[in-house]
């Protein structure tokens, strides 16, 4: 089970059954924009259409991705690809 | 960065594009690198075909840089060919495959700088396909021109008057002066000091259409225009990466803003030691710091300021660029007293940071607004490197140099 949507220069790819395992929801509670929700089966989703999202919707303040790494069960990555850095 | 003048040739297909995005038609074509790619074009284009060799300088027909292919089966073995040869010792880029005109009457149309009146000069003629210059000295009476004033711009009305002294009553007239109209936007637009259509094609079907194209740009104003996908670091007159980073500061991505300029070239870092990258905040910063830096005797590879609040990826890939270059024994950041938001600046910093795990000491200055949570971001991160010291604003940038170079000396004790 993933989430997988697109940001403004990224892509952020959640693995679900990571989340099994998190206590925290800390990415919901970091996103300062609630672009995230939890749904009712306590997952991770998105508030906001996709569409909204990729055009700015989510700043991309890594804010997600870092609390999941230092408070979650690390199943949030975000990706940022950078030509030549790969 | 001045060397090789101050002018930028584009290749054809190049101005083609630019023409294309301001309305100059275009025969119907693409850039070809290989054989194979374009006999795909040639196939997709399903008509006999012009194959035409990219390279940087005149006299293209003459050398035989032009050829002609009826079938699409023909294409590959005439590509090769082309690839092959030289004009005036230049290697063949690419090439151009487009339909091939059925040409009725071919005219020029051009901009150039007239330096005795000191502006562009618009010039038309009716005496299309060869030197303008030969065309002066030829059929004079055949050229009509027009001064542009910078300041007050052109209409359109300039142009059909301009065209109509040659063409008086032609049916074509306002066709082409709705063509000339969209060179001098294009002109306009992207800081050219030359652009040509030469022949500007009048073909049976009726049709005006820039059978070719020459571009050139003001080098000074080049870093202004991503959208000329300029990508060879010849032309740009920099290394690969300051032109990739280059190419990520100036996409459509206007969040913020990030400048970046690559002082040290790759080759000479990865066979010299002595430099550590460079990263502030707030231009002003930027030279107080590398004043600072010079005075303890620490040499920068890299120059880069990403100011202006730009979003954590934007530092993230500033970050990575800087950290990622060879050799080099530390990384220092640095930020003014910053209005914009310091703590997602700090999380694009601890991405970069954890992913590219560096060795070397890591000092990092954070003053400003949200500064306590981005001093508790870094902290958290810090735990998983080694070698990064967190500042604020109780330490200036003279400190922050010396104690750069403390931890640069105990680095290359350890290694």
């Amino acid at each position: 089970m993933k989430l997988r949507f697109e940001t403004f220069a990224g892509e952020i790819r959640v693995n679900l059954d990571q989340c099994k395992k998190c206590k925290t929801h800390a990415c919901v509670s970091a996103c300062p924009v609630n672009v995230l929700k939890l749904d009712e089966r306590g997952f991770p989703a998105l508030s906001k259409e996709p569409s909204e999202v990729k055009k700015g919707g989510c700043i991309e303040c890594l804010a997600c991705e870092q609390e999941c790494l230092s408070k979650g069960s690390h199943a949030l990555e975000i990706l940022l690809p950078l030509l030549g850095y790969e | 960065m001045s060397e090789g003048g101050s002018m930028v040739n584009l290749y054809e297909y190049e101005g083609k594009r630019l023409f294309r995005a301001n309305n100059i038609p275009v025969p119907a074509g693409e850039f070809a690198k290989t054989p194979e790619e374009a006999e795909e074009i040639a196939k997709k284009l399903g008509r006999p075909i012009a194959a035409k060799a990219q390279v940087l300088t005149g006299g293209r027909g003459k050398a035989g840089g032009i050829k002609f292919a009826e079938r699409p089966d023909e294409v590959a073995r005439t590509v090769e060919e082309l690839m092959k040869i030289q004009i005036k010792g230049q290697k063949v880029h690419g090439v151009l495959i487009e339909e091939k005109l059925n040409i009725a009457k071919e005219y020029y149309a051009g901009i150039i700088v007239d330096d005795a009146i000191k502006a562009p000069v618009l010039l038309f003629s009716t005496y299309g396909g060869m030197e303008i210059e030969n065309i002066a000295e030829k059929y004079p009476e055949k050229i009509v021109s027009i001064p542009i004033k910078v300041l007050e711009g052109m209409r359109i009305y300039h142009i059909r008057n301009l065209v109509r002294k040659l063409e008086k009553g032609s049916k074509e007239m306002m066709k082409t002066a709705q063509v000339i109209f969209g060179l001098y936007e294009a002109y306009r637009h992207c800081d050219a000091t030359l652009m040509e259509i030469n022949p500007l094609a009048l073909t049976e079907e009726g049709k005006i259409v820039a059978a070719d194209a020459r571009v050139q740009i003001d080098y000074s104003a080049l870093a202004r225009h991503a959208e000329l996908d300029i990508r060879d670091i010849e032309r740009h007159r920099t290394t690969e990466r300051s032109l990739r980073a280059w190419y990520e500061a100036n996409s459509d991505d206007y969040r913020g803003t990030w400048y970046y300029m690559q002082l040290i070239p790759e080759d000479v870092l990865a066979k010299e030691y002595g430099y550590i990258g460079f990263h502030a905040v707030g231009g002003g910063e930027s030279m107080l710091s590398m004043d600072a830096l010079n005075r303890v005797g620490l040499k920068i590879a890299n120059y880069c300021d990403t100011s202006g609040s730009p979003p954590a990826s934007k530092i993230y890939r500033a970050s990575k660029i800087i950290l990622s270059q060879p050799n080099i024994e530390g990384y220092f950041f640095i930020s003014c007293i910053a209005s914009q938001p310091l703590d997602i600046t700090a999380r694009g910093l601890v991405k970069a940071l954890i992913e590219i795990r560096p060795k070397f000491p890591v000092l990092v200055r954070i003053a400003g607004n949200r500064e306590k949570e981005a001093h508790e971001i870094l902290r958290l991160s810090a735990g998983l490197l080694r070698r990064v010291e967190i500042y604020g604003r109780e330490v200036d940038e003279d400190f922050c140099a010396r104690r750069m170079k403390e931890l640069v000396q105990e680095f290359r004790g350890t290694n």
